[in-house]
């Protein structure tokens, strides 16, 4: 028997061998903690109409406003502390992200894997649900649906998921098709185990990793797809503003000058896409048998 | 005759982050100008870690941590990679236990076979390149070479894919090949067939033959010479019929015993007990002492040199058989 | 002795029909067919109480896809397979399902022990779930259970709590045998099960083969292409070649009177640990591909013997001496 390191703490440290990764992660924790903290660590409550005045409004970066705040990102046209703005908006975009992409992993997984076990002209019915699907552009069918739907949080998870179930469906079928040859499984049907067992106790387990990737991959897709909505003035109301109704709200400062208002949140949506994608892309690697040395 | 290749302890370890791995571990033996010795081991026994090393492939974390390489009297170890590269696929080369380790998929086999010559001889044209690559075709036993070279690799059943492996390492008429398994995935009629025609092959050639392989008959009918490898160290080598009707070392006599057709029917067949050792946890004595029934305390602790049984028998073992 | 499986001229053909848009262009003309290979076709044998039965050939044969159907994993598409009696196997595209005891009572061990245990699950889960799941056992007893299991097969109890990764080759062949022999079978599959593992550890899981034969008066099904290990350990043995039974017979009429020109070549090709300069004389050509047989006999192209009828008629398996069975024309005279 080997003394080799098992199970978690194998995983992390080849995970942390990739400095990268491990920044990337630390940013992204720490930007979950900022969505779930924004309300105790905000300097300001931006959606309080009590305190903020449209006298403060497209203060530039560092400068203080009435009350003798500073704001360290300046404000935006209605007065509202643009750090706060942010920290509220991450809360919302990471939140409406990360449900829809939760939803659709189940949705698609449970597909893919069903597809995969049962095949036959369900499993072909199935996928080609699925390239058609994934023929649209995603941003295409969000916006039919929300067309259709209208504006609102539950509205625009559900458009979410609509549009991401496919690449977790394709992928889970994929994981399943070969773990469904490999001998475990025709132990388990020669135990007669029945093909529910087998299927989510034997198969399900096997196709994580993939999942997983593509889990953290389409989260940040979700992400930007939302953004790129809100920006357009679709799905989110403005009772829930993400980063990009900010981004979108301040767009038309830009030709002024007042470049804050919109750059600040597009940054902030960037490191958060663009470290959840690094850890992605080295989940990616390490679950890739071919690439291990 | 002398020797193709002389190898004097040679050790390549691979430094992993669980620790050092030493697969090869001091080991000596030579090959005779078309000679065909074959190199028996279990996996993880290094082996196969014997044949990249000569071939020179060994990458990081693997290193080659002492000893000489001596090919044709030139010593290997000394060489630059493009020396190497120039040395593979011309004068020495190596066949894979899956064909598709030495062909690509996406080209056809004349095609590969023509880039091979043209690789080591820069004059020669494309036609007689193609001659040369159908006559070698035909000496590994392939029917109308001619059309069949035309074909992909897929369009070829796995005996003819090793064939046609067998064939791309004769193409420059190498001095040694070193064939890592070669048969170990063919059936038992198709490896009778290679085996048969790489014999022939060396007779007429002139090639020498290092076979490495887990099984000791199909070497007991091909080679003049074999060496027992365990744990990254060879612990007996010597002629076929000394090493199969003689053995006497502990391991290689439990090797042959647990055979089945050295056993009678009905009866529990000889086993050895145990399992190889973890190749990161090596012991400091000799590698087989706690497999081993004949292991003494000093077995235990110190590692056991080599010893000249006669001219061409060596045995490394504190209580051979004598 | 009793028999314990009747095997009735079963047969598996795997069908890749053609799709739609071949459909459409077979309309100008015959450019795809239907794909058929007859993975196994019209076997018949029986296996005794207690008996061990090799079944050997090579890649093409079915041996594989044989072992598959008479353990339940695979239906069949034609054909009878009787346990002790009963009707066994399920047919495929019928609502006929494979009787879950009955199952039971045929396990398989499989060829690869890195793929065949499931590498999230712990060794005691691995062992216990079908007993637990088919209610053999309690979950309150199932530790002890395991571990007297482990036991039997030579294993501490100090690997239950461990995962399928920590493990050699030949420690895992063992936990499958332990699987297997949790839910108390009666006949065990063996397919190609030490293929796999190095030469030293072999001889152990086989000598552990035959030690449980004894102590739980098991039948064996021992696929394998490895003739020496058939020789050791079989009573009776299955020729195949391209899913065809060509000679089945006791073990000591197979070796010492072979009387299929395949078996005959087959026994002279083994590499033996004679050392006598073996001179080869292999038989010519290829296995043909299982999609394109040839006619008549399927082994003439590659037999010394070949007469105009083995190209034509395909020769009947027929008894030539008692219990020797062998599909040969040659045997007509």
């Amino acid at each position: 028997m080997s003394n080799e390191k098992t199970g978690l703490s194998k995983f992390w440290s080849e995970f942390t061998e990739n400095k990268i990764a491990l920044i990337s992660l630390l940013i992204f924790l720490f930007i979950v903690f900022v969505a779930i903290f924004a309300p105790i660590i905000s300097p300001t409550d931006p959606y309080d109409l009590s305190k903020v005045s449209i006298m403060d409004s497209r203060l530039p970066p560092l400068s203080e406003n009435f009350a003798g705040q500073t704001f360290v990102l300046g404000s935006d046209g209605a007065g509202r502390d643009m750090l706060s703005a942010i920290f509220y908006g991450l809360r919302v975009s990471l939140g409406v992200g990360v449900m829809s992409g939760i939803f659709a992993l189940i949705i698609g997984t449970f597909f893919g894997i069903s597809a995969a076990f049962f095949g036959g002209k369900y499993e072909t019915f199935i996928m080609r649900v699925v390239d058609i699907q994934l023929s649209f552009p995603s941003i295409l069918m969000a916006l039919i649906i929300l067309a259709a739907f209208g504006k609102g949080v539950e509205k625009t998870i559900i458009a979410l998921v609509l549009v991401q179930w496919a690449y977790y469906a394709r992928t889970a079928r994929a994981t399943a098709l070969v773990e469904r040859s490999k001998e475990y499984v025709e132990a388990a049907h020669c135990l007669a185990l029945g093909n529910k067992k087998i299927m989510f106790k034997h198969i399900l387990p096997n196709c994580m990793p993939p999942l997983i990737v593509v889990g953290t991959l389409q989260t940040a897709h979700a992400i930007s797809l939302e953004a790129t909505l809100s920006f357009l003035g679709l799905g989110l109301p403005i009772t829930e503003p993400s980063l990009g109704l900010l981004i979108g709200n301040g767009f038309e400062y830009m030709h002024t000058g007042d470049f804050w208002i919109s750059i600040f949140p597009g940054v902030a949506l960037l490191i958060t896409i663009v470290s959840i994608n690094l850890v992605g892309d080295h989940l990616r690697d390490m679950f890739n048998p071919r690439l291990k040395r | 005759m002398d020797n193709i290749l002389k190898i004097e302890n040679l050790k390549t370890h691979f430094f992993t982050k669980n620790g050092i791995l030493k697969a090869v571990d001091d080991i000596s033996f030579n090959i005779k100008r078309g000679e065909i010795v074959g190199l028996v081991g279990e996996s993880g026994s290094g082996k196969s870690i014997t044949g990249f090393s000569i071939m020179g492939l060994i990458d990081a974390p693997g290193k080659i941590v002492s000893g000489n390489i001596l090919f044709n009297n030139h010593p290997l170890l000394n060489y630059t990679p493009d020396q190497m590269r120039n040395l593979r696929g011309n004068k020495l080369a190596m066949i894979f236990q899956d064909p598709m380790m030495t062909l690509n998929p996406v080209l056809r086999i004349d095609t590969q076979m023509i880039e091979t010559i043209k690789a080591h001889d820069k004059t020669i044209s494309v036609r007689n390149a193609f001659e040369i690559a159908r006559d070698t075709l035909g000496l590994v036993g392939i029917s109308s070479p001619e059309e069949r070279m035309k074909a992909y690799p897929h369009q070829f059943s796995g005996g003819m894919r090793q064939r046609v492996s067998i064939a791309i390492a004769m193409l420059n008429k190498p001095d040694l090949i070193i064939a890592d398994e070669p048969t170990t995935a063919l059936d038992v009629t198709i490896q009778g067939q290679v085996i048969y025609e790489m014999q022939e092959l060396c007779k007429k050639t002139g090639t020498a033959l290092l076979w490495i392989t887990h099984d000791l008959a199909v070497v007991a009918g091909i080679a003049s010479r074999i060496c027992v490898m365990y744990a990254g160290r060879i612990v007996e080598q010597g002629s076929v019929k000394e090493i199969i009707n003689n053995p006497m070392h502990p391991y290689t006599i439990g090797l042959i015993k647990s055979v089945p057709s050295q056993n009678k029917r009905g009866e529990p067949l000889h086993q050895i007990e145990g399992m190889v050792p973890s190749m990161l946890n090596l012991p400091d004595g000799c590698a087989f002492h706690d497999r081993c029934n004949q292991a003494t305390n000093n077995c235990k602790n110190s590692r056991p040199l080599e010893t000249n049984f006669s001219k061409t028998r060596v045995i490394r073992c504190f209580n051979f058989e004598r | 002795m009793s028999k314990i499986l009747e095997i009735k001229n079963i047969s598996k053909k795997f069908i890749k029909s053609i799709d739609l848009s071949s459909k459409f262009i077979n309309f100008f003309g015959d450019f795809y067919r239907e794909e058929i290979i007859h993975a196994v076709d019209n076997v018949s044998f029986d296996v005794m109480s207690g008996e061990v039965v090799g079944v050997v050939g090579e890649s093409g044969c079915g041996k594989s896809t044989l072992g598959r159907m008479v353990s339940g994993i695979l239906p069949i598409t034609s054909g009878k397979v009787d346990f002790k009696g009963e009707h066994y196997c399920g047919f495929e595209g019928t609502s006929y399902k494979t009787d879950i005891n009955l199952n039971l009572k045929i396990q398989m061990i499989f060829q690869d022990p890195f793929s065949s245990l499931n590498p999230r699950q712990k060794i005691i889960d691995i062992i216990s779930e079908a007993p637990l799941h088919h209610d053999l056992i309690t979950k309150k007893n199932k530790k002890s259970f395991v571990e007297d299991i482990l036991k039997k097969v030579g294993l501490g109890s100090d690997v239950i709590e461990r995962y399928p990764h920590q493990f050699s080759g030949g420690q895992r062949q063992r936990i499958g045998i332990a699987r297997a022999l949790a839910v108390s079978p009666d006949l065990i599959v063996c397919d190609e099960s030490i293929a796999a593992l190095d030469v030293s550890i072999q001889a152990q899981v086989i000598n552990l083969f035959l030690k449980l034969r004894e102590d739980f008066n098991l039948t064996y099904l021992f696929i394998s292409h490895d003739i020496g290990v058939i020789q050791h350990i079989a009573d009776k043995v299955v020729v195949m070649y391209l899913g065809q039974v060509v000679e089945s017979a006791s073990v000591k009429e197979i070796f010492s009177k072979p009387n299929h020109p395949y078996t005959q070549a087959l026994l002279e090709g083994v590499p033996t640990l004679d050392t006598k300069r073996k001179v080869y004389t292999p038989i010519r050509g290829e296995i043909p591909s299982p999609l394109d047989p040839p006619t008549g006999c399927y082994f003439h192209p590659r037999c010394k013997f070949s007469t105009k009828k083995c190209i034509e008629e395909k020769p009947l398996f027929s008894e030539i001496s008692p219990g020797h069975f062998s599909a040969c024309h040659l045997n007509k005279n």
